[in-house]
């Protein structure tokens, strides 16, 4: 991603709340054209994150080059991954035990 | 339902109108016709047939595999790739027509043909179509990303090992890819066209980041934990 203005403050951070009984997810990859405030603003629209939240998942794509973004059954991950890809980020959906 | 108000302003120069009308309908055109325009039996059964990849590497960005196993994405692709293209297509079809003829959205007045003699023009986005405004910005950035090679060849492509995808070069930070693709274009002379397209991807990256300020004031401002964290 490109940094842009963003800066946010990293003392806060923590793990990324997931519940395990849920099989599939989805996952956000890298990529050096989506802007880091684009991508923060397309969690909290898609998936009604905080901008903490966002921001948090933003920076572990940037960071580590994918993050986890959402979880549940193979049907919420599809209709996830699909909104993801209609805004431009790249998007896929796994098995949570790979 | 009442009108809604702006959520975002912005003039465009009669140049800056021009070059975005001609991007999105290249979008348009990439995304191919409408499905009226197609086989009606592919809208009765509800699927494409079209499970590869697309070979056109801006295509393949515009519309990526959705899982890793080829069988997996070859299925997903056929059930929901044209459902996905029509959205890319609103898009661009949105800020082309806001651009072109804009009826109520703002005040611009065109004379004569409009691509011979285009005016500046005043934009006014209400919620609703905000989205689409960036999603269609995006993809005109991916698209251009794509011909500049920002991100090397291998955009699209799944890292095998779910690890970093560095483009190319290995072991740089994205910061550090950012600079030296800033440096390349920078070092070309003013005639050579990729310079224009880079200055242009750089001026849509500035306009997506500009109505998100304006869409959401505290972009700026300090992030907080939010409230859902506390359990």
């Amino acid at each position: 991603m490109v940094a842009e203005t963003l800066t946010p403050d990293l003392d806060e951070a923590s793990e990324t709340d997931l519940r395990p009984d849920r099989p599939w997810i989805s996952v956000v990859w890298d990529d050096p054209v989506n802007l880091m405030s684009y991508v923060t603003h397309v969690f909290m629209v898609l998936f009604g994150y905080s901008r903490f939240k966002a921001t948090e998942l933003m920076l572990k794509v940037h960071t580590e080059g994918r993050a986890v973004v959402s979880s549940g059954t193979r049907e919420e991950m599809e209709r996830d991954v699909s909104r993801l890809h209609e805004y431009g980020l790249w998007a896929t959906i796994q098995r949570d035990d790979e | 339902m009442s009108e809604q108000e702006p959520i975002i302003r912005h003039t465009f120069s009669s140049q800056e109108r021009y070059i975005l009308i001609n991007l999105a309908e290249q979008i348009l055109e990439l995304l191919g016709s409408p499905p009226e325009a197609r086989d009606p039996l592919h809208d009765v059964v509800g699927i494409s047939g079209s499970e590869l990849p697309p070979e056109d590497p801006v295509l393949k960005r515009l519309l990526p595999s959705a899982y890793k196993e080829i069988q997996d994405a070859a299925e997903f692709r056929r059930y929901t790739e044209d459902a996905l293209r029509e959205k890319k297509r609103a898009h661009a079809y949105l800020i082309r027509e806001s651009l072109i003829d804009d009826e109520g959205l703002g005040e611009e007045i065109v004379q004569g043909d409009r691509e011979l003699d285009i005016t500046s023009i005043r934009i006014s986005i209400k919620s609703d179509d905000a989205w689409s405004w960036l999603g269609g910005l995006n993809d005109i950035r991916l698209a251009l990303a794509v011909r500049l090679e920002i991100g090397g060849t291998s955009m699209g492509d799944l890292p095998s090992d779910g690890h970093r995808v560095d483009s190319g070069s290995s072991q740089k930070t994205a910061s550090e890819n950012q600079k030296e693709i800033h440096r390349k274009y920078e070092l070309m002379t003013d005639s050579d066209p990729m310079k224009a397209v880079y200055a242009v991807y750089n001026w849509l990256g500035w306009l997506q980041e500009e109505f998100l300020k304006q869409m959401d004031p505290d972009l700026d401002g300090p992030v907080t934990e939010g409230s859902e964290k506390a359990s």
